[in-house]
């Protein structure tokens, strides 16, 4: 990613239960999918980082109340 | 000058930023089944508007922190060399793929800890509704 992006984007976080969610959220969502880190978690396996310009925060929020 | 590319694409663009065997501790760079490799890192982007990496720009390295927490920085390799490769033909599963070359040039880099996306709407509900969300 470039570090003088004009568009505001935000790197963050998100655990998933394997490499390819990373991916498939990145698609949904539309971000920059940058890597994957493994965790201990025994079901989150890993943690994905992604940079994101325009989060639809009321399309996430409703995605994980469960 | 950072690059708009467009504003709609179906298909993702695949970044892939290496090396050649000239620069600093290529003995040290394996891919995953040992053998050496000019592979540095790669990214996947499906956002909507997209940036070409340019000459200058900084590879970001990431890792995990003994607290458990991941942090971010500009690593020691600098772009020198970017080139683009359209997809041709409709069966592709990119729609481009850049090519950057990139060069050993050290320098000091703060890391910086990574949000959760939790943690980022809840900075956006809080300054949206001036209310606290409470993890529970």
């Amino acid at each position: 990613m470039s570090e003088t992006d004009p568009f505001q984007k935000k790197r963050f976080t998100k655990p998933a239960t394997d490499p390819d969610k990373c991916a498939e959220m990145a698609k949904k969502y539309g971000w920059d999918y940058q890597r994957f880190i493994p965790n201990n978690d025994p079901v989150l396996k890993v943690d994905c980082e992604f940079v994101g310009e325009e989060i639809n925060f009321q399309e996430l929020w409703y995605d994980h109340q469960d | 000058m950072t690059t708009k590319i467009n504003s709609i694409r179906c298909k993702p663009t695949l970044k892939i930023y290496r090396t050649d065997g000239a620069q600093t501790g290529w003995e040290k760079r394996l891919d995953a089944i040992g053998s050496g490799t000019y592979l540095l890192h790669e990214e996947m982007d499906y956002s909507r508007n997209r940036t070409l990496p340019k000459i200058g720009d900084r590879l970001g390295e990431s890792k995990r922190f003994a607290d458990g927490e991941i942090y971010h920085r500009q690593s020691d390799w600098l772009v020198a060399k970017v080139q683009s490769y359209p997809a041709v033909g409709e069966d592709c599963d990119w729609d481009e793929i850049i090519l950057c070359y990139c060069q050993f040039e050290p320098i000091e880099s703060e890391w910086e800890r990574v949000a959760t996306l939790e943690e980022i709407v809840a900075q956006q509900v809080a300054k949206d509704t001036g209310l606290e969300v409470v993890k529970g």
